[in-house]
């Protein structure tokens, strides 16, 4: 049965968001794939994928909103890559004679990498769905944002309740503003910043980027 | 298809002898990594780690070592450039292609998967293409006051039977050390052919005539090559909380990250300074938990255990594919 709904995740730590937006629809579509083995971008054609939020009438984004959360306390990191040198030395081909650690393939990185504290240290979002295969999905997904790989982005709990709609226009459109990226002339909407955004996800597809609302 | 299991290990990690890891350096100090916790009153506190990178990149080692003894190539050192910067440094997108730069075939990336079992959990790239891991790593945090609340139940518990936590400051230490200058040694000045046994003994007069007449510039211009240093670690005997999770979707997947838990955990070195007896961590205890099964439930685990039950699968798979291996990792593009 679909309903509105309020999902929080409540976070251990901080966060890498490298865009300031979370979507809901992204994060449930990432689980429907490793749930079933679907394999990643770039490897055949790209998969269509079913998640159990409802869709606008057009069936052209999904009706929830974006976490855009505030931002209290930041930590700059760095990611470091070298080139195994020492088993190059120890396993490499003997043909394989100079590694130039300064430029080229085999250059050493030491890339800036920002992480910062939510607010309240929770996520939120609202959405029309069912509750229980979205509470299901997301007990797959125990890391947000970018480099979930080190542990960045822990989810300590999430929530899927049932809440009162603030309105016409929930859960995409509130007091006149978007709360996910949407067509300009959607309605509701009030003098709404616009920008080059992707509708639906892959978010990572630039070259589906149109003229959107965004939050 | 198989069953997908996301397998969560939760360890404590005790520092057998000082761990050096560190961030940077101010002028000659270096400073240990730490990372920034939110404390329960609301302040801020700086906590020691070990990076979830150094983890993680431990864990690759430790995996691509056994994946190449299984496949018979470390007494045979033949790996190409693209080949170790794949297994030991998770690769990278080159921007060459073969043909069709847009689609690797899924017939390709199954191959790649199949056989490196280590690079389907831990991603990397390859043909061009990222492909996404399945291998979750948590920095290994320092066991103290101020990170207690961010540790799981049961480590407070068992830590707290022996003994209360103490602050995060009271787990450091300063270290200085020395490179000294050999030609301060006369002993040592002797071994110097003629010309630079003399050369020596001028920079030496002239070092003392600086001093005695003051005069800063002629003081830097002929000073000795000693060189003090400090750097901050973190006392042997130091606990850590560090959690590793994976997702996998056979007995292999399961089999090859018990492998590499096991090869990392067995011999753990971490940060610098390895080469004057830093560095080695030991797993003391350990809870392994399946989360994504009905009955999430915690349930120790002997870290012994695990090193002696884990590798059979991975090791069969990957000598039975030893000639294809050999022939892919010759070709790869990574």
């Amino acid at each position: 049965m679909r309903e509105s709904l309020r999902i929080s995740a409540r976070l251990a730590g901080p966060i890498s968001l490298r865009s300031g937006a979370l979507r809901l629809d992204g994060l449930l579509a990432w689980a429907v794939a490793q749930s079933e083995q679907i394999p990643p971008p770039g490897f055949g054609e790209l998969a269509q994928i079913d998640i159990p939020i409802a869709k606008e009438p057009g069936g052209r984004f999904h009706l929830c909103s974006f976490a855009a959360p505030r931002l209290e306390q930041h930590e700059l990191r760095y990611i470091n890559r070298r080139f195994p040198v020492p088993e190059a030395q120890a396993i490499g081909d003997p043909k394989f004679k100079r590694i130039n650690i300064a430029a080229g393939p085999t250059k050493s990185f030491r890339l800036p990498s920002e992480v910062a504290w939510v607010e309240h240290d929770e996520l939120e979002w609202f959405a029309i769905g069912e509750a229980k295969p979205i509470r299901e999905l997301l007990s797959l997904v125990h890391y947000l944002g970018h480099k979930r790989s080190v542990g960045r982005g822990k989810v300590r709990q999430w929530s899927v309740e049932p809440c009162e709609p603030w309105g016409p226009g929930f859960p995409i459109v509130r007091d006149g503003k978007p709360t996910r990226a949407l067509p300009p002339d959607w309605p509701g909407l009030e003098d709404p910043e616009l920008a080059y955004a992707v509708m639906s996800f892959p978010y990572w597809r630039h070259t589906a980027e149109e003229l959107c609302a965004v939050p | 298809m198989g069953k997908m299991e996301q397998k969560r290990f939760e360890f404590v990690l005790r520092a057998e002898t000082p761990i050096a890891h560190h961030a940077e350096t101010v002028g000659n100090q270096a400073i240990s990594f730490r990372r920034k916790v939110r404390t329960p009153n609301g302040g801020w506190a700086h906590v020691p780690v070990v990076t979830a990178d150094t983890c993680r990149h431990g864990l690759r080692e430790a995996i691509a070592y056994a994946f190449l003894d299984a496949a018979g190539m470390l007494s045979d050192p033949s790996l190409s450039e693209a080949a170790l910067r794949l297994l030991f440094a998770g690769g990278m997108v080159t921007g060459r292609g073969s043909g069709d730069a847009s689609t690797v075939k899924l017939d390709d990336y199954r191959e790649m998967c199949e056989l490196i079992p280590g690079l389907a959990l831990l991603g990397g790239c390859a043909s061009n293409r990222v492909i996404p891991g399945r291998l979750m790593v948590e920095d290994a945090l320092l066991i103290c006051n101020e990170s207690r609340h961010l540790l799981p139940t049961w480590v407070v518990d068992y830590v707290e039977q022996s003994a209360p936590l103490d602050t995060c400051r009271a787990h450091i230490e300063l270290e200085q050390r020395v490179r000294m200058d050999p030609t301060l040694d006369p002993g040592k000045r002797k071994l110097l052919s003629a010309g630079a046994a003399s050369d020596t003994e001028n920079r030496l007069l002239q070092s003392e005539a600086a001093h005695d007449d003051d005069i800063a510039t002629a003081r830097e211009a002929t000073k000795s090559t000693m060189l003090p240093r400090s750097f901050e670690r973190i006392a042997s005997g130091s606990l850590f909380s560090w959690a590793v999770e994976a997702t996998c979707y056979s007995d292999l997947d399961v089999d090859c990250f018990l492998t590499m838990v096991a090869a990392f955990l067995a011999n753990a070195k971490v940060g610098g300074k390895k080469g004057t007896g830093h560095g080695t961590i030991k797993p003391v205890t350990a809870r392994g938990v399946v989360v994504s099964s009905p009955s999430e439930r915690l349930h120790p685990m002997d870290t012994t255990e695990l090193a002696g039950k884990a590798g059979s699968l991975f090791r069969q798979h990957v000598t039975e594919r030893r000639d294809r291996i050999r022939s892919f990792l010759g070709a790869v593009n990574a």
